[in-house]
């Protein structure tokens, strides 16, 4: 009997990132669907003036009297005050993920805020703003944050604000995305509900990434039957299971060439597609005695099947 | 509703308000806030009500005074919600009638309102209009009556 035992391997110091926060950003999105963007109640303006006037009628006796009050005037004030939410997760790359966040002006006067990513992960991240509002990150939809020049926000009014964040390698965790109230002339005379608001969103915890390579085989002798004698054909299937969460970076199929066998030349399979015995050319090659199929960065949970043949030598 | 039927102390209050003025209705407004002292019960604390902010309860006292030398009978006060405040009740005895039509004016719990689809629901205090008082006593020549009510800057 002729055996083998193939080899999966990836970069494991090198992944990853795990959706950590899928679920929540699930539900965020769920919720999203059955309140409009924009639904944050409106607030009298800062600057409006609230005049009171009550009127009183009575009789003296005889004749009927009307009047008015003096006129009370209560002018409204600014209030500042706004909010940052976590909406959801989305993968951009094998080592990048965007998260979404809504910015919220609940005061009652326009006003810019400035942005920050807090935490380890900050000089990794970048912060655009989305006025589209949409689900997913589209590089033509968003621009650049601009310190220089933050969002101004109309009372009520919300944008969508991504962090982008790199992997490095190593874990980030926990974004922070922190909003604040661009100071103006006048805050003073402000009421502030807040003078910071934060959300936090997750992306790449260590990876929980597993993979296993599951191998079978079918023997075929010249005459059709499942025998194993000299000229019969053995195919050899290799499974490889990516399990868990996350992306299992680089990884490869590799198997070697059983003594005893000879490889068919033009076998070699990646999921039923036919790839060339050559390097350089496609993802697999017979190189040094053996298989060995590239998978790249493989976004768990994925199942890769690797087929070749051999026949058994005389 | 507190009714202050006394001649009593017409003198003290004639040094302070000037007579005819407002032809006998003022208007006064407080901002009302609840600090919770070092013993641990909120108190409410009262503020001439020159700024307000979104979320603040604001205070209106209407204060009639006749000064005619009859009785007033039949007064009755009058006062719209003013735009941007929700009506929060008021704080006497016996409730205004409140009115989310501008013509039909009863206890909150027995108005409605119509509603976008046609059907008609409750009335909040939220759809109120107008507030009116009727006193069902006279005010004594040199007396007094003060109503308030509630409401929420949105």
């Amino acid at each position: 009997m002729v055996s083998g035992r193939g080899d999966i391997g990836f970069e494991g110091g090198k992944t990853l990132f795990v959706h950590g926060a899928l679920a929540a950003g699930l539900l965020a999105a769920l919720t999203l669907a059955q309140t409009p963007a924009a639904a944050y109640a409106a607030e009298t303006p800062a600057g409006a003036t609230i005049a009171n006037t009550a009127h009183v009628s009575y009789r003296d006796g005889t004749a009927t009297v009307s009047s008015a009050s003096n006129p009370v005037t209560t002018s409204v004030a600014e209030l500042i005050d706004f909010s940052v939410r976590y909406l959801r997760v989305v993968r951009l790359s094998a080592r990048s993920e965007a998260l979404a966040f809504r910015l919220a002006n609940l005061g009652n006067s326009r006003r810019a805020f400035a942005l920050s990513v807090e935490g380890a992960a900050a000089s990794r991240c970048k912060i655009y703003l989305d006025p589209t509002g949409r689900e997913t990150f589209e590089p033509a939809n968003v621009t650049l944050y601009d310190p220089a020049r933050p969002p101004e926000l109309d009372p009520g009014a919300s944008i969508q604000v991504w962090t982008v964040c790199e992997g490095d390698g190593s874990a980030v965790g926990q974004v922070d995305l922190k909003a604040w109230p661009v100071s103006k002339p006048g805050d003073g005379q402000a009421a502030w509900a807040r003078q910071t608001s934060v959300a936090s969103g997750e992306v790449s915890q260590p990876s929980a990434v597993a993979a296993s390579l599951a191998k079978s085989q079918s023997v075929t002798d010249r005459k059709g039957r499942a025998r194993a004698v000299a000229g019969s054909t053995i195919t050899y299937t290799l499974a490889a299971s990516i399990q868990g969460r996350g992306v299992a970076q680089a990884v490869t199929v590799s198997d070697p060439i059983p003594a005893g066998a000879t490889y068919v030349a033009g076998s070699l399979r990646l999921d039923g597609q036919a790839l060339t015995d050559q390097s350089g050319d496609d993802a697999g090659e017979l190189a040094g005695g053996a298989v060995s199929v590239r998978l790249g960065d493989v976004v768990a949970p994925a199942q890769r099947v690797v087929t070749f043949q051999v026949v058994i030598n005389p | 509703m507190k009714t202050l039927l006394s001649g009593l102390f017409l003198g003290a209050a004639c040094a302070v308000l000037p007579l005819a003025a407002h032809a006998g209705l003022k208007t006064e407004v407080f901002v009302e806030t609840s600090v919770v002292g070092a013993d641990g019960v909120a108190r409410t604390t009262r503020a001439p009500a020159a700024r307000a902010v979104p979320g603040d309860q604001i205070l209106y006292v209407l204060t009639f005074r006749n000064e005619a030398a009859k009785p007033a009978e039949g007064v009755t006060i009058t006062n719209p919600v003013p735009q941007g405040l929700t009506f929060a009740g008021s704080g006497d005895e016996a409730a205004p009638l409140v009115s989310v039509d501008g013509r039909t004016f009863g206890p909150l719990d027995r108005l409605t309102v119509r509603k976008a689809d046609g059907s008609s629901a409750p009335a909040a205090a939220g759809d109120v209009t107008q507030i009116r008082w009727t006193l069902p006593q006279a005010v004594p020549a040199g007396g007094e009556a003060s109503f308030t009510f509630r409401a929420t800057l949105k």
